[in-house]
């Protein structure tokens, strides 16, 4: 449901491969969930080795985002997104569904993540379509993407990108298990 | 203040908001739950799994190749 309601966000603000993208993982995954396979009981778990993931990712910083972004890069990010997603895909509802009642202070989680769409979606709204970023609500990427502009932050960024993908994928494998 | 100067302060705001969090959720018995416990709760469904691997790897598509 989220899923299809960004892909329609994405729609209306003129971003039609985003919304190809959400839209077409929203209809894999309804198809997935209508079928329904096994699920896999015991999905093998991937290492928690914090300084081999840190040395892998800083490799795959330095090799995907020390040069400006062309074709190699975006196929690495690509390929990356789709090991990713067939990482998780795979695995069913965790057994038994049940899980341990959530503690109030994950609303402060909630409240922040709410915060922040919120924020960027005023700054969207009131954004003033000009060159001069000066002026206006500047969005997220209007600040961030000058930033990933200079060589050292790009591949910083794509280090703890590619390192917080790897731990999303461990949690979320383990969480099937 | 121009609207600007506004806008960058509150995603300061939030991000100095999500820092003091994160450090809170790992003292002794904080009620504020980590973000991998957090996540490790989410994603014990498969809908949310996939949904929240889609939405990391687009902010990385999103910002690099775009």
């Amino acid at each position: 449901m989220l899923l299809t309601v960004t892909g329609v966000v994405h729609v209306i603000r003129g971003a039609p491969l985003d919304a190809v993208i959400f839209l077409g993982v929203a209809a894999a995954l309804i198809v997935t969930e209508l079928v329904r396979p096994a699920p896999v009981t015991s999905p093998q778990q991937l290492p928690n080795r914090p300084l081999l993931v840190l040395a892998g990712s800083v490799v795959f910083g330095v090799a995907v985002g020390w040069t400006q972004f062309g074709v190699f890069s975006e196929t690495m990010l690509i390929v990356v997104g789709v090991l990713a997603l067939l990482a998780v895909w795979r695995q069913g509802d965790a057994n038994p569904p049940e899980s341990p009642p959530v503690r109030w202070g994950a609303l402060a989680w909630v409240a922040l993540a709410l915060a922040g769409c919120g924020w960027e979606v005023v700054s969207f709204v009131h954004e003033v379509n000009v060159d001069d970023v000066s002026i206006g609500h500047p969005t997220l990427s209007d600040i961030v993407e000058p930033l990933l502009s200079q060589q050292y932050v790009r591949w910083i960024v794509l280090t703890a990108w590619i390192a917080a993908g790897y731990g999303l994928v461990r949690v979320g494998r383990r969480a099937a298990g | 203040m121009t609207a600007r100067d506004l806008t960058y302060a509150g995603f300061a705001l939030i991000g100095l908001a999500a820092l003091a969090l994160f450090l809170l959720s790992h003292r002794k018995n904080s009620p504020i739950p980590t973000l991998t416990a957090l996540f490790g709760r989410l994603m014990r469904k498969r809908t949310t799994r996939v949904a929240l691997i889609l939405a990391w790897w687009w902010i990385g598509f999103h910002f690099f190749v775009r």
